[in-house]
């Protein structure tokens, strides 16, 4: 595939006009890619919506278009105050940025046509980062097993916690009530036996310092530190890869172990998207 | 010093009084390495609640038949321009009996009290004293009481293998062969990850950036 096929480049990306709520009204259905590549099964019912570098501007570009009018319409208030006039209606009343995502998801369109979207988001509140909290119903944490790690995560959940509750005492700036953690998974585990008990004991209580109750999920559910990731990376999804091989035997147990775990949890019907 | 003020008691033929206090003599004799600190600290290991009334009794004494002759002690004591340390010892033994009753002075037995401070004193089974430690350690990781827990177990009388065994439980499994000096630091890991996430939560203020 040359650089002139590859669909990444295609601009602006489709998760840029995402998130500056251009995909509504089922668009967002329409412009999913499936997924199809070599190795992989067939038939595959994912679809994704892929990012690109200029996300990051979209990001800001959507924040300060927000924000902006805001200034504006300050003024302008002030101003129609001042001269005993009635305030123009605010500008942003029909379209809130956090919420451009879960409009684009909340279509009837896409409700009927997908059993479970999953939002990879970075662990910064970014604009895209608070609409995927505002969309979301659940919350499944990811992260690297290491001290380091643990207080960053504890800081994120807390960060969760201030906009699923609000901040202390101000319990009405909520914007994400429903939004309910799964648990943190570790991953990116060392293959070779090891007792993580220690780590994942620390990693416990960094989270206890949380104002919002999230639990690590159980040693099994953890995915490790394989190669096959890696190789697979950017060609093809290795949990749908064809070959039966040892190794991506082992891969696709343990990730149906994460989903088997945490299916109940969502309410999701566990196995079945992808695999029989 | 009571046991002596006991003897001139039997011999003044005042007999029970001085069989109550040759037992408090003799559960003092019994630990001669123990300071009066330890026995104030073994003070919440007595139970404060009124103890249910018991049938009296005739050689049953209650607290409040001992402590006047112990009074009367520490003023013999501090006529006779005794050692400040000892009338001192002295006043605070009786400080601790009187507290142990609080105003239901009368209703408290002296034997089932004694049998407290005896059970209290003596050396501690490793096993319930790492019990204790693992769960005080717990309940206390994350706030300010952990030091000083920490600091009470390094400087008690727990071997370096007990010491990894309240490593183990409370950060988990670490090898037998671990130092002393190695288990302790295994052992504030969980309150110094706590400390660390909450000081970095802390940090933002619990403020919103939405």
């Amino acid at each position: 595939m040359t650089v002139a096929d590859d669909r990444r480049f295609v601009q602006p990306s489709k998760a840029n006009m995402l998130v500056s709520g251009e995909l509504g009204d089922g668009l967002l259905r329409q412009v999913a890619e499936p997924i199809t590549s070599p190795g992989m099964r067939v038939p595959l019912t994912i679809a994704t919506v892929p990012a690109y570098y200029d996300l990051a501007q979209a990001e800001n570009r959507t924040l300060i278009e927000w924000l902006l009018p805001l200034s504006d319409h300050d003024l302008l208030t002030r101003l129609f105050r001042l001269l005993r006039l009635l305030p123009p209606k605010p500008p942003r009343s029909e379209r809130d940025v956090r919420y451009l995502l879960a409009e684009a998801l909340l279509d009837p369109q896409v409700q009927a046509n997908f059993d479970l979207v999953i939002i990879d988001a970075p662990p910064r509140l970014t604009t895209a980062h608070v609409q995927a909290m505002c969309a979301s119903t659940h919350l499944l944490v990811p992260t690297i097993l290491d001290s380091l790690s643990g207080d960053a995560v504890a800081r994120y959940v807390d960060q969760i916690a201030i906009h699923k509750l609000g901040p202390e005492g101000d319990a009405r700036s909520v914007i994400c009530p429903q939004i309910s953690p799964l648990g943190v998974v570790c991953t990116m585990v060392p293959t070779a036996p090891r007792d993580l008990t220690g780590d994942i004991n620390l990693l416990a209580q960094s989270l206890a310092a949380a104002r919002l109750n999230t639990q690590v999920l159980p040693q099994e559910c953890f995915i490790r530190h394989r190669s096959l990731y890696r190789e697979s990376a950017g060609n093809l999804i290795a949990y749908a890869a064809t070959s039966e091989a040892a190794a991506h035997r082992a891969l696709r147990d343990e990730v149906d172990q994460l989903g088997d775990h945490i299916a109940p949890m969502m309410g999701a019907p566990g196995r079945g998207w992808v695999r029989t | 010093m009571i046991s002596a003020y006991a003897r001139g008691l039997e011999l003044a033929g005042a007999a029970k009084p001085s069989a109550h206090l040759h037992s408090l003599a003799k559960l003092l004799g019994e630990f001669p390495g123990r300071t009066m600190a330890d026995l104030l600290e073994c003070d919440r290991y007595i139970p404060q609640e009124r103890e249910a009334p018991r049938p009296p009794f005739i050689d049953e004494p209650t607290v409040v038949d001992v402590i006047p002759h112990l009074e009367a002690l520490e003023r013999i004591l501090k006529a006779g321009r005794a050692r400040a340390a000892q009338t001192t010892d002295l006043g605070l033994l009786i400080d601790l009996l009187r507290r142990g009753n609080g105003s239901e002075i009368d209703s408290r037995y002296l034997s089932p009290m004694l049998n407290a401070l005896r059970q209290a004193l003596a050396p501690q089974k490793p096993a319930k004293l790492i019990r204790e430690f693992i769960d005080r350690l717990r309940a206390e990781t994350g706030t300010d009481q952990f030091e000083k827990v920490l600091s009470e177990l390094a400087n008690s009388e727990l071997t370096k293998e007990d010491l990894v065994e309240v490593a183990s439980a409370v950060y988990g499994r670490i090898p037998k062969r671990t130092s002393r000096k190695a288990a302790l630091n295994y052992i504030r890991k969980p309150h110094d990850a706590y400390m660390s996430a909450k000081r970095g939560i802390d940090a933002t203020g619990g403020r919103s950036a939405a």
